[in-house]
């Protein structure tokens, strides 16, 4: 055959589509977890309040920047490390395909990813932003800056990994190494930094723009011709070859015969004379497992926390949070090296044909990374215990918090160990664990909103740092439960399609607390503070009515109501009133026979509230007595009758004092006309009264208001929600005949849905106090 | 022109010597089969001939062109099936010959298609699902879809079915004789002697021998006779031999040496002590055995020197 090559498309064509196909099922995987965690985003924000949808908004946004940054992890992943890990990357490289070729398909198609997952999750936040339901003034946007930074940390990001997959033999360790340089080479500067304008020798810029630009303008030209050489060199070589050799502590047996066979060798105490029990050394092996990798993320860790520490104030239980989010970053990775080392060799088909146990060697291979983890968080915890200010420090972490944080490490933990079963290729493992990992923080994120937007608990206490993360519990068991199911088929069954329980199990683990937590958050309500009182106080309130049936009717012979015709003409009232008298005299019985009246009124207001009692003549009767004794006390100053009328402004204080919330909402024009008669007294008739010591302890202060408006809220919060639950022994109590004035009936599914029923009863209850205000 | 030239290189990992000063010419239009031991330097002397590493020393040309610093040129030529082809697993296999078209002339893809009929492999399926044999026969095909110079075969028919690997053994005769160059390892050393024209023996890096097998194994015969008093020594004709390999059992040995002649035979059948005297010419697995197992001094000494072992032991003296 004739050695003409076809046109260069062609094979363009060609490359790009295996490079698509390539990354494509973990782009979708990607896109498909992403977008899923927008959804459930965007639902939340329609049953949340207007003021809490925004930061709902932004954990959208904030998915949307992730994805480039997953893509372009996948991206290296799939097209560098797994195709060196597959053994595709010697076949690729016997075509005769020019490395300028083969390097640029794959940076196009990388390109491609990135953009693809940027643009198809900025699809949803840009609809909600242009159809209105997130108002733009209240968006908080990133800087520009901010944005063109992100795209050059993403860059160095992409360039180092690569340079780093195609250097070393396990991808994995390449990709927990980049992230690692990555981050030190932009925490080292910030924190000399830091140390000089701590030291006082330096201005207070904390990142100086010189420093940031000159760092990421080496790494990225470092990292780009690093990346260039090293694949021309990976091209030409193989996927196999190394640049540096050295005696490795495992043998470079690629089978688990020859590996075993060495390992004895190293290990066996030979010189007992006692061959190690099949424990012993699946054990022994499994502490070898990995051992670089395992060792790249103690000491990445323990780095970032010791270059993070200086970072933060020692002051606070700040530093400490931050370590512990750095290990959970770790336990995850540490559970993915669980099962890593297996998968790569196909150590478990070894294992299997030898009959092994699946679950000895479950137990195996989860014990070393598991002890690992927990020595680093031991570790960790005990270095800032003996270095911080702790236990003295009144922010450190609670135990409730304590027991939040071990679930997530529990979680994360199985998260990557269950990924490392379930996926034979380790970096569809490591991407779908970190996938998976991101979607559980942005859940957890969620539940933070649900909790304090849906369900509006605001304060910790026992309910709500225990009970409530209770129901992530079932997170860590639902994993380990599916890593035992899946071990046996996972030894067994090469082929067989362990994704299928992981995505069952994941989504489960994942979704299940939220709804346990939303289901029977509710219960915690009446436990937690609630503006200031529990809702035990109030329920202790609205039990303490008035009987309403025992007023009497004041000024029984007085015809006063068509005074106050016009509420605010308190000076024609005064005019009209003092026109009725046709002497002093009759204003003192007048007077006497109110002060009698109110005493016997305030013993009913203190009384049992009758079952049959009218709020709603109770109410204004007592709007009535505020205005009539305002009335009565300007109208006997008017007559110099001082004594007088120091004693109606102590009646009006009583009566206001002794208004319970919904009393004190309905009298508010009353009690806004004798402010009014308030105010036309002038100062020598205060004076008069006794000054300033009159005033302060006639007039009621002003948070009064206030107090009663909070307690009325609740009242209707409570009458509503006893109402929606249908709660017999108050439903005919007089507020809630104003309630059922103002609610309909239920929907039948809300009844059966707590998280919606409270919901309904919240925003029942608010449109209950707007209307009764 | 040869196909493949090879001076004096040598190949170092680490400290780990692998090939020592192997030279050898694989001449156009020959079957060309390179054997040796598991370790023996046969897969990196395979994969330096495609430029995957630079060799220590020497020099090397594969169809005219130096794979280090023509690679490209190289691989244009030349069909390479590795012992362990990996290819994409999610590709069907009509998907994987679409996708290599794209690097090869115009022609590549009904060639492959041919022989994907051929080979019996159904073209839907995907590389994941397929056995080992059937993803030998994918490897093969996407190796001749091109008609390459030359073809380099690292294991070929390893996980082959015996009709299959009989059909494919065939066409590289056939490929052969069309002016075409194949240079195989493989130890299926009764199928190798079928087909190759040329055999070399690499053994512990070393080259032990390179020549034509026609011409190797009439050079070379395997002297068989009996004692009649092992404890007398051997007769001194032996001398004359350049001995590759021998063998003793009981009172029979079994000598494999170059220059044995009818004198020689004559000689020795003359030899009182001697009978059962004759010579066979070998076939290429005891020429492997004999060069991969050579005698040293010292065993040889030995056994001459020797009064003879117990009747009852087989020994062999390498």
């Amino acid at each position: 055959m004739e050695l003409t090559t076809r046109a260069s498309s062609f094979a363009w064509v060609c490359l790009m589509w295996k490079e698509l196909q390539q990354i494509k099922p973990i782009f979708v995987a990607v896109v498909v977890t992403l977008l899923c965690i927008q959804l459930i985003c965007g639902a939340v924000m329609q049953v949340l309040p207007s003021a809490g949808r925004i930061d709902s908004y932004q954990i959208m946004l904030v998915v949307s920047g992730l994805g480039p940054f997953l893509g372009a992890l996948a991206s290296c992943g799939m097209l560098f490390g797994h195709e060196r890990q597959t053994g595709t990357w010697n076949w690729s490289s016997s075509l005769p395909i020019p490395w300028k070729q083969a390097l640029t398909a794959k940076l196009i198609a990388s390109l491609v990813v990135c953009l693809a997952l940027l643009a198809t999750l900025t699809a949803i936040p840009l609809f909600l932003l242009l159809s209105g339901p997130i108002p733009e003034a209240e968006l908080v946007m990133p800087p520009a800056y901010v944005l063109f930074n992100g795209g050059f940390i993403l860059l160095e990001l992409f360039v180092i990994l690569v340079a780093l997959t195609l250097l070393m033999q396990d991808a994995l360790t390449a990709m927990v190494t980049g992230c690692a340089i990555l981050i030190a080479l932009h925490s080292i500067p910030a924190v000399f930094t830091i140390r000089e304008v701590m030291s006082g020798g330096g201005n207070a810029t904390l990142y100086p723009s010189t420093v940031w630009n000159t760092l990421v303008s080496l790494s990225l030209l470092v990292g780009t011709i690093g990346m260039i050489l090293v694949f021309r060199w990976r091209w030409g070589t193989g996927q196999s070859a190394q640049l540096l050799r050295w005696k490795s502590s495992l043998p470079a047996a690629t089978t688990m015969a020859t590996a075993l066979a060495a390992t004895s060798l190293n290990l066996t105490p030979a010189r007992w004379g006692v061959a190690p029990s099949q424990k012993a050394m699946l054990w022994q092996l499994s502490w070898r497992n990995s051992l670089m990798l395992r060792l790249a993320i103690v000491l990445g860790t323990f780095a970032l926390v010791a270059i993070n520490k200086p970072y933060l104030p020692d002051d606070s239980g700040t530093a400490l949070r931050f370590a512990l989010n750095h290990i959970c970053a770790a336990t995850c990775l540490l559970g993915l090296t669980a099962f890593l080392a297996d998968q790569t060799r196909e150590r478990y088909r070894f294992l299997s044909d030898r009959g092994v146990s699946p679950r000895i060697l479950m137990w195996s291979r989860l014990g070393p990374p598991l002890v690992i983890a927990t020595l680093l968080l031991v570790a960790t915890v005990a270095w800032y215990l003996f270095t911080g200010p702790f236990p003295g420090s009144t922010t450190a972490p609670n135990v409730f918090e304590c027991w939040g944080y071990l679930l997530c490490f529990a979680s994360l933990f199985l998260v990557g160990a269950f990924s490392s079963l379930s996926f034979r290729s380790n970096i569809v493992a490591a991407v779908v664990a970190i996938v998976t990992a991101g979607a559980a923080a942005v859940l957890l994120g969620m539940w933070v909103a649900i909790k304090e937007e849906l369900i509006r608990i605001s304060s910790p206490t026992i309910v709500d740092w225990f009970v409530l993360p209770a129901g992530f519990i079932v997170t860590p068991v639902i994993l380990f439960t599916g890593i035992c199911l899946s071990s046996p088929r996972w030894i067994i069954d090469r082929d067989a399609p362990l994704h299928r329980p992981y995505l069952w199990c994941a989504a489960l683990a994942l979704l299940l607390p939220l709804f346990i937590d939303a289901t029977f958050g509710y219960l915690s309500v009446p436990k937690v503070a609630w503006q200031g009182a529990t809702l035990q106080e109030v329920d202790a309130v609205v039990h303490s009515r008035p009987a309403i049936e025992k007023v009497a009717k004041l000024f029984g012979d007085l015809e006063v109501p068509q005074l106050f015709d016009e509420p605010d003409s308190a000076d024609n009232a005064l005019i009209e009133l003092n026109e009725q008298l046709s002497n002093t005299e009759q204003l003192d019985s007048l007077l006497t026979g109110c002060e009698t009246r109110v005493n016997q009124m305030l013993d009913v207001l203190s009384g049992p509230m009758q079952a049959d009692a009218d709020p709603v003549a109770f109410d204004r009767d007592v709007g009535r007595w505020i205005e009539e004794t305002a009335l009565l006390a300007k109208l006997a100053m008017q007559h110099g009758r001082v004594e007088l009328s120091k004693r109606a402004w102590r009646c009006n204080r009583m009566l206001q004092q002794s208004c319970d919330p919904i009393t004190w909402m309905k009298t508010k024009s009353s009690r806004q006309k004798a402010r009014t008669v308030w105010t036309a007294f002038g100062m020598s008739e205060i004076q008069a009264l006794g000054g300033r010591d009159f005033t302060a302890e006639t007039m009621l202060p002003a948070q009064h208001d206030a107090t009663m408006g909070d307690q009325l809220q609740r009242i209707a919060a409570t009458v509503t929600r006893e109402l929606v639950r249908g709660n017999p022994s108050i439903k005919e109590a007089a507020a809630r005949t104003a309630a059922y004035r103002t609610v309909s009936e239920l929907d039948p599914f809300l009844r059966f849905y707590p998280p919606l029923r409270w919901r309904v009863e919240r925003g029942r209850a608010a449109a209950l106090a707007g209307s009764l205000e | 022109m040869n196909a493949i030239e090879i001076k004096g290189v040598s190949k170092r990992f680490g400290k780990r010597s692998v090939l020592h000063d192997v030279s050898l010419n694989v001449p156009t239009g020959v079957v060309f089969a390179l054997l040796g031991e598991n370790g023996a330097g046969k897969s990196t002397l395979i994969r330096g001939l495609l430029g995957y590493h630079r060799f220590n020393g020497g020099s090397i040309s594969v169809c005219g062109y130096d794979p280090v610093r023509q690679p490209l040129e190289v691989r244009r030529r030349v069909g390479y099936v590795s012992d362990a082809p990996s290819m994409y697993e999610w590709m069907t296999i009509s998907q994987v010959g679409w996708y290599a078209s794209g690097f090869y002339p115009d022609g590549f893809l009904s060639r492959y298609d041919q022989l994907i009929f051929e080979f019996q492999l159904p073209q839907e399926a995907k590389i994941r699902d397929l056995s080992k044999g059937m993803r030998a026969k994918v490897a093969l095909a996407l190796a001749m879809a091109f008609d390459p110079q030359l073809l380099v075969l690292d294991e070929p028919t390893s996980g082959l079915d015996p009709l299959v690997r009989r059909s494919f053994l065939e066409s590289m005769i056939d490929r052969a004789a069309a002016g075409q160059t194949v240079f195989l390892s493989s130890h299926q050393i009764h199928e190798v002697e079928r087909v190759a024209d040329w055999v070399a023996i690499l053994h512990q890096g070393k080259l032990q021998v390179v020549a034509p097998l026609d011409e190797l194994k009439s050079s070379i015969s395997m002297l068989s006779f009996s004692m009649r008093d092992s404890l007398l020594a051997l007769p001194a004709e032996l001398d004359r031999l350049e001995r590759l390999h021998q063998t003793q059992t009981g009172r029979t040995f079994q000598i494999m040496a170059r220059n044995v002649d009818e004198s020689l035979l004559a000689s020795l059948r003359l030899n009182s002590n001697l009978f059962d005297v004759k010579a066979i010419r070998p076939n290429l697995e005891e020429l492997y055995i004999g060069f991969t197992q050579p005698m040293r001094e010292t065993d040889l000494s030995r056994k001459e020197s020797s009064l003879g072992p117990n009747p009852s032991e087989s020994t062999d003296v390498a």
